[in-house]
C-alpha cells in the first residue's frame, strides 16, 4: 500500500529528510480529508475536486498508488457530474488514507 | 546558467512540495537563493526583490478558498514585470490548462509528480 522507493531515492536515503517529508504529509493529509468531508456534506463539488487534486502529488511522493487512483476517480466524478458516486469514492479513499497513515507512522519509527 | 546566485520564488500552498523542491534545487546548485510563499498574494508583496524566476502553482486555493489562483497571480506578475520567467505547476494533465498558462506568459507548464523536480531544475537552468 505504501512504497517509499521514490522518497528513498529522492533523499538518497537520508533518514532525517525522509522523516521530515513523511511528517509534512501526515500533517496535511488528515486535514485535507476533513476538508473534503465538509465539501461532501456541503455539496461543494468544485472545492472537493480541488482538494483531491491538491493531495494527489503528495500521495504520489509517498508511493500510495491505490489512494492516488481513488483521488483521480473523485476528480473525474466531479468533472463528469457523477456526484452520486462521490460518497463511496470518498469512503474508500479515507479508508486507504487512514491505513496508509498508520503504515507511514510505523515506517517513520523504523527510520 | 548565467547568474551565479539566482533568486527563485516558489509559490505553492502545499508545504511538502515547496520543501522538497527547495531541497532538490539546493542539492543541484548551492548558489540558488530560494524563497517560498504559501499564497500568490504573499509572493506579489515580495516582487520588489526582483526574483530571477518564479515557480507558480496553478491551484493556490486548496487551503484558502478565497486565495487568488495561479493564473491570476501569473497575470499580475507579468503586469508588473513582463521579463520574469514563470514556470507553472499543476497536477492537471490538460493541454487546455497548459495552453492557457502559456498564453498568459508562462515559460513552461510542468505536471506535478516524481519527475517534476528535475524538469523544474532544467527549465530554471535554461532561463536564469
Amino acid at each position: 500500500m505504501v512504497d517509499l522507493t521514490f522518497l528513498k531515492k529522492f533523499t538518497k536515503e537520508d533518514a532525517q529528510k525522509m522523516k521530515r517529508y513523511i511528517s509534512l504529509y501526515l500533517d496535511v493529509a488528515p486535514k485535507t480529508f476533513e476538508e473534503m468531508k465538509r465539501n461532501l456534506n456541503n455539496e461543494d463539488w468544485e472545492q472537493l475536486r480541488i482538494n483531491a487534486h491538491s493531495l494527489k502529488p503528495q500521495v504520489d511522493f509517498m508511493g500510495i498508488d491505490s489512494l492516488k487512483e481513488e483521488l483521480i476517480k473523485m476528480e473525474e466524478a466531479v468533472k463528469t457530474k457523477n456526484f452520486d458516486t462521490l460518497e463511496t469514492l470518498f469512503t474508500t479513499s479515507l479508508k486507504i488514507a487512514t491505513n496508509s497513515e498508520i503504515i507511514l507512522k510505523k515506517m517513520m519509527d523504523k527510520l | 546558467m548565467n547568474k551565479k546566485k539566482p533568486t527563485v520564488f516558489i509559490v505553492d500552498d502545499e508545504p511538502l512540495l515547496s520543501e522538497m523542491l527547495t531541497d532538490y534545487l539546493k542539492g543541484k546548485y548551492a548558489g540558488f537563493s530560494i524563497a517560498t510563499f504559501p499564497t500568490g498574494e504573499a509572493c506579489l508583496q515580495s516582487m520588489y526583490e526582483e526574483p530571477d524566476i518564479v515557480v507558480l502553482d496553478y491551484y493556490l486555493n486548496s487551503r484558502e478558498k478565497d486565495a487568488a489562483n495561479g493564473i491570476d497571480i501569473l497575470k499580475e506578475i507579468k503586469k508588473q514585470n513582463k521579463a520574469i520567467p514563470v514556470i507553472m505547476l499543476s497536477s492537471q494533465e490538460s493541454y487546455g490548462t497548459a495552453a492557457q498558462t502559456i498564453r498568459y506568459g508562462a515559460v513552461h507548464y510542468i505536471i506535478k509528480g516524481q519527475d517534476a523536480f528535475e524538469e523544474i531544475f532544467q527549465i530554471i537552468k535554461a532561463n536564469v
